[in-house]
């Protein structure tokens, strides 16, 4: 990256060599992973609130056939409220929620034995982005970072395209004990997506003048004190930002991007507000490396997110807003080559309840005891479903995925071994993974 | 509970070995009987009492500052040698910053190289007391405690009520700083101030305040008041390796994996706790305040309130009613069709605004977000740290860490152990308190301390470079009245700490990281540094101690999971006086390394990250700064030299050479013909080359 800066004279001559040397500690730069990866990236859709798993990826005749009728004293089952449908040559159901994900089905590995740690918003939210739900620690994509680096400067290495703020709030992609660098930065859809990633100085000639006088000052100031590696990190820091103020809008023009890319996605040219435009800056950031890229849909307001203890039928426009836009990023990262190594993950917090407690209501309570999540691309089984739900969708029936296992299974899709993939804290080597975590080694191709 | 079907054969397999291998139950809870500390734990270096070592000989140090002879002692034995003293400008701005935070001004800058002509000694004793006497002191060293309090103005937990009482413990923390209270009274009233005895009723409220310490432990989940073992868990943690650099909450579920300290210690501590009341500041489920502390006093306040009490409790009720309503189509299918849920919904927030007047007009009394005494009780160990009714061990009494005495509760003991817990933690005869503190000062003033691990005093931390001066420092520490600022007079005026911060390639070549201190560390500034410094330059600092934040009436908070606290008051007073929200860092201060707020924070990181550049370069707050000071240059004389002058003396506290002027002689010129001639353009270039005052290594680091 500094030598293709270098080669393009943007770097100023005479500090490429305290550059490079300022390089060799930087915790950024491009690190090999433990073995072969199959996934260079990481495109994680997160669903706020907890997706029904019995509305949507898991159907289960045994409710619908006792729907509203008493499951003991005080609950009754309840069917799903979307009808399935078999998809694509493996014939997997999907709800009528997501006929475009169905579309694509082929090409996911679709889990009905997902479980997390913690049966709240908070809690598991926090669980399944940090590995716990009761302690402050590093986000899922802080340990990528730290663990991968990344091959693009220009951006940061872990971005989170959010329009507000899910259950646990920055927490979970906060860097925690990791330097901060590792942390996700929080992508904004509007103006400025990236926080001051726009020159306020009216050109870029002044720009680049007022730059130059502080070249000035840091060269006056290195002097007798060249061999400070952080002085020398700092001046190249303001490099690689101008570096990223060139790089962050293109990133996010979404100008050049066809009519017919528009309509895959279904987006509105101009439109900022859906999760089509997130899953479109999605690709273009995979498209330029990006290391771990996560996509939250909704917030904490139950207006925007799949929490439903008394409204499913918001369901229809939560997936209509999600369908298509998920299928065509599949489509589109298949088409250019890239779902090779780009492992796309679809989660939620945990699923929801099989009983309520009168007929006839329409939602359902929280379900962390079982619930689906899938995984596309990057060298997973497409087309296949691992484990169960028993007949109510009540509990795993076989082959339990813990948020460990979920974890633990994409870290080594990037050729990390979440045993080794450590950081030294308070005394004690910490992972992702904690003291959990099986590699599902079942659903990898 | 047996399983349904029979185990796999593999699982049976590994049970009959293990059987075959004698049972052992390795992570069987320990009770105190059984829970043997070995001779190597004894013997290891940080519990042994505090050694009292004389300064050693170092020949041309006889009557030096203790300090340098330990030192300069221990750089000999490595082969090394000190390198010279820094220059007054470098160290003005050093001290001042270490000190009180902020950059010194022009002025100070002019009248300390005159005392120094004079006498360098004494420039540097009096440069000392006159900043350890400043208010700003406290605001400074306040900070780093409250990295460690893991201070906030909010809860924590899914809805992050707002904590309006919480700034009182921020500034008592902060005036305790001020006055030199003695560290281990300092302890004492984070831990029991509500037990203490006092000579007269502001004390006394003073001191229960300082059991914020206690009360502002980190509430989590979507009902913290259910989930009082992690709050526990938390305040547990905090104290061990806030006082004593130990894990002790590693404990909780095990016995320690490398120190030594059962779960049976963990538990003996948590029964203290336990016996304590914390206030309750609501969450979404329970939205009530309770247990907050009235100054009046309980019997008193409870006799006052009743009437007020009863009449809050029917609009509660009512508010209650009113949510159960809405709630209910989460529960059963309504049938009536003149209601809706959103209509529902709408009349619970048509009930809160009724109830509204009522509890603002509940009266104002004194109060303090700090802890009471409960029903004194022991507890039983929770097996595997699960508060479940089913994992319960053996009950331990009330007690310290056995490594550190083992003191037990005695038999007549009225209180929960909180008093007595205070006095064992702040006794001069711990070998960890002491050292711990002087440790921390030590990492405060270079950026690393003795023990690199500043919380961690335990097998896994890291053992001291200079142990004996670590010792030595202790025992002064604790001769001298447990006083900070003592601390800081004998380490600062020392030549170590006035070192000059330039490379010696012969030494750096042996001591790569200067663990033996023959140069100063170069410091970044950290994120408060950064902004405090920032609106100072530009006169837009407002130097006032901050009070309570602008949250609404305390009374009528209905947060949730779905719709939690969030709140931003700009404020130009110092950084630690902003509001500091725990589910929500301030993005500017989180930017350069600030502090945490929701875990102890004992090391501040110093990063360098492409955000921060973009920061300085393109933020609001960067541009109207750099605006706000060019504005102040209107007064000056308009030749670049003055100007220049007074940047570089403002900003770097020093004058600028030929060549500097020269340069902003070349940029001015630039920029003029890059924008054309007028006034605005004038600001707006000096503006420019401010910002990149403020953006380069010169101003962002100290020597």
């Amino acid at each position: 990256m500094i030598r293709s800066l270098a080669g393009a004279g943007l770097v100023l001559p005479g500090l490429l060599s305290e550059m490079l040397a300022a390089d060799r500690k930087d915790p950024l730069a491009p690190r090999q992973p433990h073995f072969p990866a199959r996934a260079k990236r990481v495109i994680f859709l997160f669903m706020t609130g907890g997706v029904s798993h019995i509305d949507t990826f898991d159907p289960k005749p045994y409710l619908d056939q006792h729907h509203d009728q008493p499951y003991n004293k005080n609950n009754y089952f309840k069917g799903a409220s979307w009808k399935y449908r078999r998809y694509g040559e493996s014939g997997i159901e999907v709800s009528d929620l997501f006929p475009h994900i169905g579309s694509v089905i082929d090409e996911i590995c679709m889990i009905r034995s997902m479980k997390n740690i913690n049966g709240d918003h908070f809690g598991a939210t926090i669980g399944i982005h940090t590995g716990s739900a009761t302690f402050n620690r590093p986000s899922f994509g802080s340990w990528v970072s730290y663990g991968l680096g990344t091959e693009n400067r220009n951006l940061p290495s872990f971005m989170v395209i959010s329009p507000g703020l899910p259950y646990g709030g920055g927490q979970n992609w906060g860097a925690d004990f990791l330097p901060v660098l590792h942390q996700g930065t929080q992508i904004i859809p509007g103006p400025e997506p990236i926080a001051n990633m726009h020159r306020r100085t009216r050109t870029s000639r002044l720009q680049r003048t007022e730059l130059d006088m502080l070249e000035f000052f840091n060269r006056q100031h290195l002097k007798g004190r060249e061999v400070d590696s952080n002085l020398s990190a700092r001046i190249r820091s303001f490099e690689t930002a101008a570096g990223m103020q060139l790089a962050a809008p293109e990133a996010f023009d979404l100008s050049g991007e066809t009519d017919e890319t528009h309509k895959l996605y279904g987006l509105e040219p101009g439109d900022t507000s859906s999760f089509a435009w997130q899953c479109l800056v999605a690709r273009r950031l995979a498209e330029r490396d990006v290391r771990f890229i996560e996509l939250v849909d909704g917030d904490t307001s139950l207006d925007k997110n799949w929490d439903a203890h008394a409204n499913l039928t918001k369901y229809d426009h939560l997936a209509r807003n999600v369908d298509q836009p998920i299928a065509a990023l599949i489509k589109d990262l298949k088409a250019r080559g890239m779902l090779e190594d780009t492992l796309v993950v679809f989660t939620t917090e945990f699923g929801r309840g099989p009983y309520v407690q009168s007929p006839g209501t329409n939602g359902r309570g929280h379900w962390s005891r079982v619930y689906s999540s899938w995984l596309a691309g990057a060298g997973i089984k497409g087309g296949m479903v691992y484990g169960s739900s028993d007949e109510r969708g009540d509990d795993v029936a076989e082959n339990v995925v813990g948020v460990h296992d979920f974890q633990a299974t994409i870290l080594h899709q990037l050729g990390l071994d979440h045993e080794r993939l450590t950081y030294r804290h308070a005394g004690r080597d910490y992972r992702l993974t904690d003291v959990h975590g099986r590699v599902i080694k079942e659903i990898l191709a | 509970m047996p399983p349904k079907k029979q185990l796999p054969q593999s699982t049976i397999d590994n049970f009959s070995q293990w059987i075959r291998n004698g049972a052992d139950w390795i992570e069987r809870p320990q009770d105190a009987a059984d829970y043997v500390i070995t001779d190597e734990q004894r013997q290891f270096w940080s519990f042994q009492p505090l050694a009292h070592p004389e300064p050693p000989r170092v020949r041309g140090l006889k009557d030096a500052n203790p300090v340098d002879r330990f030192v300069v002692a221990r750089l000999k034995e490595q082969g090394l040698v000190q390198g010279r003293q820094a220059d007054p400008r470098t160290l003005i701005r050093r001290t001042t910053y270490d000190l009180v935070g902020l950059p010194p001004s022009p002025e100070e800058v002019a009248e300390f190289l005159a005392q120094w002509s004079r006498d360098p000694d004494a420039a540097m004793a009096g440069l000392v007391d006159r900043l350890l006497d400043s208010p700003h002191y406290g605001e400074r060293w306040g900070r780093h405690w409250l990295d460690l309090a893991r201070y906030a103005d909010t809860a924590g937990d899914a809805s992050d009520f707002p904590i309006p009482e919480a700034y009182k413990y921020r500034n008592y923390v902060i005036d305790s700083f001020n006055k030199d209270k003695p560290y281990d009274q300092f302890i004492r009233e984070q831990l029991a101030g509500d037990l203490l005895p006092s000579d007269n009723d502001n004390q006394r409220w003073e001191q229960t305040i300082g059991t914020g310490f206690i009360a502002i432990s980190r509430r989590i989940g979507v009902s913290p008041q259910n989930l009082g073992h992690i709050t526990i868990e938390d305040t547990i943690d905090n104290i061990g390796k806030t006082f004593l650099g130990l894990t002790v909450s590693c404990a909780r579920c095990h016995d320690h994996k490398f120190d030594p300290i059962p779960t049976s210690d963990y538990y003996a501590l948590y029964g203290i706790l336990d016996s304590s009341i914390y206030p309750h500041v609501g969450a979404e489920h329970q939205p009530w305040r309770s247990e907050f502390v009235y100054r009046i006093g309980r019997k008193e306040s409870d006799e006052l309130l009743k009437p007020y009490r009863e009449e809050l409790q029917v609009w509660n009720d009512r508010e209650r009613a009113k949510l159960e309503e809405y709630r209910d189509f989460q529960r059963k299918k309504i049938t009536d069709p003149n209601k809706t849920r959103e209509k529902a919904w709408q009349e619970v927030l048509a009930m809160r605004e009724e109830r509204r007047p009522h509890a603002e007009a509940f009266p104002d009394l004194e109060i303090a977000y700090a802890i009471q005494e409960g029903a004194p009780h022991d507890v039983s160990i929770q097996l595997g740290g699960s508060a479940d009714k089913k994992a319960q061990g053996a009950t331990v009494r009330r007690g310290f860490l056995q490594i550190l005495g083992g003191e037990k509760l005695p038999d007549d003991a009225v209180g929960s152990g909180r008093r007595e817990l205070a006095d064992w933690v702040a006794n001069p005869g711990n070998p960890l308190t002491a050292r711990v503190m002087v440790n921390r000062i030590w990492h405060y003033h270079f950026g690393r301390g003795l023990v690199a691990t500043t919380s961690d005093f335990g097998a896994r931390g890291t053992p001291p470079t200079h142990p004996l001066l670590l010792d030595y420092l202790a025992s002064y520490f604790i001769e001298q009245g447990w006083s900070i600022k003592q601390m800081h007079r004998l380490v600062m005026l020392s030549r170590t700490y006035q070192l000059s911060s330039r490379d010696i390639p012969a030494s750096s070549e042996l001591d790569p990281t200067n663990q033996f201190l023959w140069r100063a560390n170069r410091l970044r500034l950290d994120a408060e540094q950064v902004r405090d410094s920032i609106l100072a330059f530009g006169g837009q600092l407002d130097l006032t101690p901050g009070g309570r934040h602008p949250f609404g009436h305390r009374l009528t908070y209905f947060y949730r999971q779905h719709e939690p606290f969030v709140g931003d008051y700009p404020t130009r007073r110092r950084s630690i006086y902003m509001m500091q929200q725990r589910i929500k860092k301030n993005d500017q201060l989180d930017l350069f390394d600030g502090s945490d707020g929701n875990v102890p924070l004992s090391e501040r990181k110093s990063t360098t990250t492409t955000l921060q550049a973009l920061f300085l370069m393109n933020s609001e707050f960067a541009h109207q700064q750099a605006v706000g000071i060019a504005r102040r240059m209107a007064d000056l004389p308009a030749d670049v030299a003055t100007r220049v002058n007074w940047s570089y003396q403002l900003i770097f506290g020093r004058p600028p050479s030929q060549q500097e002027i020269d340069r902003a002689a070349v940029y001015l010129e630039e920029v003029r013909t890059l924008q054309g001639q007028d006034a605005d353009g004038q600001e707006e270039a000096w503006a420019g080359y401010l910002r990149g005052m403020i953006s380069s290594n010169e101003f962002l680091f100290v020597d």
